[in-house]
């Protein structure tokens, strides 16, 4: 009887195995084909703040004047809006023929540099940016987005001594709450994290009052800075908060949904990080956690869709961010030499908290502790608090 | 400019430009995709060209009654609009020759960023076929991180090139592939279609179950060792293997010409007799004679895949050699997994009742499914 039960799992489990590999196999066959009837939906649009024609006249207009200034400005302006609101990157495409004409242009105007910087900092080009926000401020001193910028690509890249410099001058001129929010995120990794919480809590009364749109953000990052001290029970409150005023803030979700995923709740993150849409940081996470929670056939599912996604970004001579790449690769297909690697390369040029905890976490796992070192020296010098890197440090230091 | 009149408006810029974790380089901007096939004879091309609804929608506009869905519907209204703006930004060259394109098609596919239009063309070529070149200009106008994706197949080899605003025109090239890389290719496609073709999985296993069983005095016995079992199994599979390779070759030589209709329906009979056998030896024949003659039925199965495929004149023996190695390697990586488990299998009543007896069933129920499609043209699985 018992033999008999176990041949006839063994063989039940073959046979699935099998099935299961052919289904992975024919899983790829994406032939054209004719939709079935004319109602089939087959693309739905992002909501966008314009109509089809006000672009198309925008676009025309363009094509007229290309070397009308305010015009060019304008148009980059909208379409990066519309870029970071619908995360389609077609618009950033836009906006860059809207300032085709300034491209290479070694002195364009102020308002052209301040939106070529951001495309190039949307590009990974942060030392193209740097030079572009350093112009830009040069021409106009008192201008606050040009410190604003360039404050945040200095804090990207770790270089919190010229960061700190450009707050700096921000806070000659800026609004108390102006420096503040452009203060708390590198207060944030270079230990002051206590600073960086109270700060942020003292700007809550004043942005509720005056800049509600401003209120999520300043949430997250407290939620975000309770994580940093440990106080995980805290950081879970603050989210909570956020979600409340704002249910379906996708940055907040988002990281939230991280924040649940590395607390083991992984459940709870699925259900946070919801059906993702076209950002493939938010479906690597949902891959994650739908994989830690068991979903093994929507798991296969979306990591068959970052898959394809990665295939195609480098088919077009580019490659997928090297962020989610390394998660992907650790978390789903278990190769942490490879999760190392790529975490590495990112981090030389990108050193986020995320970027150092992808070469820790891949480090560990690959049990090649020397290959964290340039990073556990740059976390140490910039004296992070984040009870989560210095967790990793600690186990690594073993 | 003073920046506190500005003040709300800019600060909304700010927010986003603060907050770490906007990642919108992390989509894949705008790609089309290209991909022409040269046909046998050289003399006309099957090009597929994938646009994605989105860039559609800015380019002519197919939301027409603007609820932001596009239907298919919709999409076939502005089949002609789509045909005039992309055409006039596509030219395919032969030589110095101007290749006239019309779309003759319009389908649908979908890749890792939404869903694409396809337009299908099939352009004759006049006179010889010299270099083909591309230039290609959708939407470099307005959109500079656009790009072309080209996959050119002259059914030797299959090239990917990359079209940009500043390299609109290539060439694409036809250099002859080696011998080797050809055999290669077509042992995986060999191996491929085992793994994917149901019905010769199927017809396999059917004939395998009994290979670790012998009858003696009307009594199914297990078979006293692997050797034996192992051979018995290697028989069946090369049998099978040689007998088919032996069709494929008429076929694709054009010796003999079956209708395919035909060859599915006698594939899935096969099927059922060697299911039927399994419970009484109807045939009075051991298991590598039916493979053989069923072996030849299934030859002219794969042949058709063989000549979707596309083969040339050049290495045609290479092609075929290397689609029935292809095919014993799929068959072996089967019998790999499955021989050990049966033979272990062997002495239970587990296997005799269930494996071997409620297989077969399962097995004979699927094949008598495909027959009836296959031979009446019926639909009964609704696919």
């Amino acid at each position: 009887m018992n033999a008999s039960l176990l041949v006839a799992i063994q063989f039940g489990t073959s046979l699935i195995f099998l099935l299961s590999a052919i289904s992975v196999a024919t899983a790829g066959d994406l032939s054209p084909y004719e939709p079935k009837n004319d109602s089939v939906v087959l693309e739905r649009l992002p909501t966008i703040p314009y109509s089809r024609d006000q672009l198309v006249a925008v676009r025309k207009e363009l094509t007229r004047n290309p070397k009308n200034v305010q015009l060019a400005a304008t148009a980059a302006s909208s379409y990066i809006n519309v870029a970071k609101s619908t995360g389609d990157p077609r618009f950033l495409g836009y906006a860059r023929a809207a300032i085709e004409g300034w491209w290479d242009d070694p002195d364009p105007p102020a308002t052209i540099l301040e939106f070529r910087a951001k495309l190039k900092e949307r590009d990974h080009d942060f030392k193209g940016a740097i030079g572009d926000l350093q112009l830009f401020s040069k021409k106009e001193p008192e201008n606050a987005q040009a410190l604003v910028d360039l404050a945040n690509i200095y804090r990207v890249i770790g270089d919190y001594e010229q960061a700190n410099e450009a707050v700096e001058q921000l806070s000659a001129f800026g609004t108390e709450f102006q420096t503040a929010v452009c203060r708390i995120p590198i207060m944030a990794v270079t230990g002051f994290a206590h600073e960086a919480y109270d700060l942020t809590g003292a700007q809550l009364p004043f942005a509720r009052q005056s800049i509600p749109d401003s209120v999520s953000w300043l949430l997250v990052m407290q939620a975000d800075l309770a994580r940093i001290l440990g106080d995980f029970d805290l950081a879970d409150r603050h989210y909570q908060e956020c979600l409340k005023d704002s249910p379906s803030n996708r940055y907040a979700r988002r990281a939230y949904g991280e924040f649940l995923l590395k607390r083991g709740r992984a459940k709870e993150a699925l259900k946070m990080l919801g059906e993702p849409d076209s950002d493939n940081g938010a479906l690597v996470l949902a891959t994650i956690a739908a994989s830690r929670s068991g979903r093994t056939s929507l798991a296969e599912n979306w990591k068959f869709m970052v898959e394809r996604r990665f295939e195609e970004l480098r088919l077009r001579g580019g490659k997928p961010h090297g962020r989610f790449e390394s998660q992907f690769l650790l978390e789903i297909h278990g190769v942490p030499e490879e999760a190392l690697a790529v975490a590495l390369t990112t981090w030389s040029h990108q050193k986020e908290a995320t970027d150092s905890y992808n070469v820790l976490a891949a480090a560990l796992a690959a049990g090649d502790a020397d290959a964290a070192i340039p990073v556990i020296d740059f976390l140490r010098e910039s004296g992070t608090e984040d009870s989560e890197l210095l967790t990793l440090v600690k186990r690594l230091r073993k | 400019m003073s920046v506190h009149s500005h003040w709300p408006l800019l600060f909304l810029v700010w927010l986003f430009a603060l907050l770490p974790c906007i990642e919108v380089e992390a989509h894949k901007p705008s790609d089309s995709y290209l991909r022409i096939q040269m046909d046998e004879e050289g003399e006309a091309l099957h090009v597929q060209w994938e646009i994605a609804l989105k860039d559609l929608e800015l380019l002519i506009g197919i939301d027409s009654d603007g609820d932001r869905n596009i239907t298919w519907g919709e999409l076939k209204e502005r089949r002609d609009a789509i045909a005039a703006h992309a055409l006039n930004r596509l030219e395919i060259k032969n030589g110095i020759q101007k290749v006239e394109l019309a779309v003759e098609d319009l389908l649908f596919t979908e890749h890792s960023d939404g869903g694409y239009a396809v337009l299908v063309l099939t352009p004759e070529l006049s006179g010889s076929t010299e270099s083909l070149s591309v230039r290609y200009d959708l939407l470099f106008d307005i959109d500079p991180t656009h790009r072309g994706l080209v996959v050119y197949d002259n059914g030797d080899i299959s090239n990917t090139y990359l079209l940009s605003p500043s390299n609109d025109t290539i060439e694409l090239s036809s250099a002859p592939v080696s011998l080797w890389t050809k055999f290669l290719k077509f042992i995986w496609e060999g191996i491929w279609h085992i793994w994917i073709g149901f019905d010769h999985i199927l017809f396999l296993i059917a004939l395998l179950l009994p290979a670790v069983l012998y009858r003696e005095k009307g009594e199914w016995r297990p078979v006293p060792g692997f050797l034996p079992a192992c051979l018995t199994t290697l028989k069946i599979v090369s049998v099978f293997t040689l007998a088919h390779s032996i069709t494929l070759w008429l076929a694709v030589m054009d010796y003999v010409s079956l209708p395919s209709r035909f060859i599915e329906a006698t594939i899935a009979a096969s099927i059922i007799v060697v299911v039927v056998n399994n419970f009484h030896s109807i045939l009075k024949l051991s298991g590598w004679m039916i493979a053989f003659i069923f072996g030849l039925i299934h030859g002219f199965g794969f042949a058709n895949v063989l000549v979707d495929l596309g083969l040339s004149a050049s290495g045609l023996a290479i092609s075929l050699f290397g689609f029935n190695v292809g095919v014993e390697l799929g068959q072996l990586a089967i019998v790999f997994v499955l021989l050990p488990i049966i033979f272990l299998a062997r002495g239970t009543t587990f296997y005799r009742r269930y494996v071997y007896f409620g297989g077969s069933i399962l097995i004979g129920i699927i094949a008598l499914i495909w027959f009836l499609e296959r031979a009446f043209n019926l639909n009964l699985t609704g696919g």
